[in-house]
């Protein structure tokens, strides 16, 4: 198990302008694979040196287990790193590459090279174990960067945007990798990692970063279906969640968001607090929480289309109120099949379970409370 | 609409003709190169090409050169004082070399790996790079007065205030030698350091933490990572400085001259003197080609030691 308590890291010293992790807490269970999530300047990969021990908090504790780690070096906390440059030592072999670790532990070299040869054939890179980095593809290189950080068999994995460097559907074989030698091997592992595809497809939990500061760390559904606050919400998922400016009204015992545009009926399952009555909120929905419906539905809002793109697999239809009355247009997906067009007015409803408010605090939270 | 025709027109004869450029344009690139060819020329070549000539001849003050065929260089092999040029020519230039490499090598990878962006790493490489900027007329007077043989030389003067000797002792008569080459590396030893510091600064900061990671010992950073990025550099400055060391006069002459006897001539410093002291301009030409000779047999068996070819060839295979 890994804790992180209340972890600070200024890069200059006493300066409050150049902290880059503000007091982040974190625990990680044993196997458990965990990415560091947020745009760039979020302190993710300062989180990742200072597990690493490339870099030593400012203030805070990290244990791995129940030993305090802030001052030990990197080389005797039983670590495994992958770099996103791969940092592959350039005038290595391969199989030297692998085994550099396990001699630096002074193993004999021929009980190096049988453990590197193994570990190439984890990663099926045994036939290129004469080779220098340079004579590499990017995922070759790739391969050997995580025999040589799992050569010495970590107790913890860390990587540093290990598939930036890939292309796409490489990305997507290497990842599946990535993940099954994990769950085989059951090292703890944590990934840093900008794309959130990425981290939620391969994590069990993710964090998500911002400011030096923790959002939000969960499970990728929960932080999909759950976001604790603005950032996270509009962070993940691909369109964007939608947000619009609204203010709650109560009406006869039914609460209701007036936006410019139309007023959304919050069913009764997912009232309000009394409190909020009154206040301006966002109303958040993301592009997939909203369908097309007929006129005849009582809940359906008219609205008018500005512009179809095709992504392949659906279609993104980005739409307006018939008046034009709102500042921003409303993003939704639909099916290809179905008959928008430029131009058109369409009948569309939000998905009564899938929607989110948030107040107009600085850090936007969630008000509608998960039960 | 017209601009329209002239256009099709100029494509039908493109398709008819091959396209010719326009003289003005050919003539541009031979344009801005003449002048520093005519330079190149004059300065380089020529003198070249009347070095070889004049080996060949019994060129001297009275400016009437004859064909004398291998003479010179015939004369060359009996001089009895060649054995021990060329040995002093060997000792001024592997000795040289091999310290000033050294000294560059320990410096870069003190300021560049262990002192790694401190301002004191960068006000010590700035100390060691004056010798190279003063002139060398002014440096050698320096070098002079420290090893100056009365009582005035600094080095004298501080060992007879701590009462170390009782008489001036003269340095240039001991170590004539040692004080030369002590002059040249101190001044060479800028150059290698600069092209060293940049490579090991080139190296991705990402290696050192991988290592790091990896628990690798200073030696094995050094060893693994370091040096082998020093290659070509190293081939670099070997080759020019030995280069440098096996056809330089300037220190020795201005220091020496040569002496004490013949106790630091070089060749090409015998070759200057021939030459100009003693205007045997044939012969002083003939003793340069075996400098040159020299240099080139050397440098083919440095590149050849360091794989230069490895260095040329295209590294990384797709697949």
């Amino acid at each position: 198990m890994i804790t992180l308590r209340n972890i600070v890291k200024n890069y200059d010293g006493k300066k409050e302008s150049s902290r880059a992790v503000d007091g982040l807490d974190l625990v990680i269970n044993k196997g458990e694979f965990v990415a560091l999530l947020g745009p760039s300047g979020c302190g993710k990969t300062t989180t990742l040196m200072m597990l690493a021990g490339l870099l030593k908090p400012t203030s805070g504790e990290i244990y791995f287990g129940d030993r305090l780690v802030n001052h030990v070096e990197p080389k005797d906390r039983n670590i495994g790193m992958v770099f996103q440059s791969y940092a592959l030592y350039p005038h290595l072999t391969v199989r030297d590459n692998i085994a550099f670790p396990l001699r630096e532990r002074k193993m004999p070299k021929a009980q190096a090279y049988e453990r590197a040869k193994e570990m190439s054939k984890i990663v099926q890179i045994d036939h290129l174990l004469d080779r220098k980095p340079s004579q590499l593809s990017g995922g070759q290189q790739q391969r050997v960067a995580m025999a040589r950080a799992l050569a010495k068999d970590p107790e913890i994995l860390l990587l540093d945007e290990p598939m930036s460097n890939l292309d796409a559907r490489l990305k997507l074989d290497v990842r599946d990798e990535i993940r099954k030698l994990q769950r085989e091997l059951g090292v703890t592992t944590i990934i840093v990692t900008h794309d959130q595809e990425e981290a939620l497809a391969i994590s069990d939990r993710v964090a998500i970063l911002n400011g030096g500061k923790i959002q939000q760390y969960a499970p990728p559904e929960e932080l999909f279906s759950q976001p604790v606050n603005l950032f996270v919400a509009s962070f993940l998922g691909n369109p964007p969640m939608n947000l619009i400016d609204g203010v709650v009204q109560e009406d006869k015992g039914v609460q209701a968001i007036v936006t410019s545009g139309f007023e959304f009926r919050i069913p009764e399952a997912r009232k309000l607090e009394a409190k909020h009555i009154g206040k301006p909120v966002k109303l958040g929905i993301r592009p997939h929480d909203l369908m097309l419906t007929d006129g005849s539905d009582p809940n359906a809002i008219a609205m008018k289309v500005d512009l179809v793109e095709h992504l392949g697999s659906g279609k993104l239809v980005k739409v307006m109120d018939a008046e034009q009355k709102m500042q921003s247009t409303i993003r939704f997906v639909t099916d290809n099949e179905a008959p928008v067009r430029h131009g058109d007015t369409i009948q569309m409803k939000i998905r009564e379970d899938k929607f989110h408010i948030f107040d107009m605090t600085e850090d936007g939270h969630n008000l509608m409370q998960f039960r | 609409m017209k601009t329209e025709m002239n256009l099709e027109i100029n494509l039908e004869l493109n398709e008819t003709k091959t396209y010719k450029k326009p003289l003005r344009k050919a003539i541009y690139p031979y344009l801005f190169i003449a002048p520093f060819s005519l330079l190149v020329l004059v300065f380089f070549i020529l003198p070249a090409i009347a070095t070889v000539g004049m080996a060949f001849t019994d060129l001297n003050a009275s400016m009437k050169p004859h064909f004398v065929g291998l003479t010179n260089f015939k004369r060359i092999f009996s001089d009895y004082n060649l054995p021990q040029i060329l040995g002093n020519t060997a000792v001024f230039a592997v000795l040289s070399l091999g310290i000033s490499l050294l000294f560059a090598l320990v410096i870069s990878i003190a300021t560049q790996y262990f002192l790694k962006g401190k301002m004191l790493a960068v006000v010590y490489r700035i100390l060691w790079l004056i010798p190279s900027i003063i002139p060398s007329v002014v440096y050698v007077t320096f070098w002079k007065f420290i090893f100056d043989p009365t009582e005035g030389g600094l080095i004298n003067k501080f060992l007879l205030n701590m009462g170390i000797i009782s008489d001036p002792v003269s340095w240039f008569t001991k170590g004539a030698m040692a004080i030369v080459i002590l002059a040249t590396i101190i001044s060479t030893i800028s150059g290698g350091m600069i092209l060293l510091s940049s490579a090991i600064n080139s190296i991705p900061e990402d290696l050192y933490k991988a290592a790091r990671v990896d628990g690798a010992s200073e030696k094995s950073v050094i060893m693994k990572i370091i040096l082998p990025t020093l290659k070509w550099p190293l081939m670099y400055i070997t080759i020019s400085d030995l280069i440098g060391f096996v056809s330089s006069y300037f220190f020795i002459m201005l220091l020496t001259q040569g002496g004490p006897m013949r106790d630091t001539t070089t060749l090409s410093l015998y070759a200057f003197q021939q030459a100009f002291n003693l205007k045997y301009y044939g012969y002083g030409a003939a003793v340069s080609l075996i400098v040159v000779f020299i240099s080139f047999v050397l440098t083919m068996l440095l590149i050849r030691m360091f794989d230069f070819n490895q260095m040329i060839k295209p590294s990384r295979i797709e697949d």
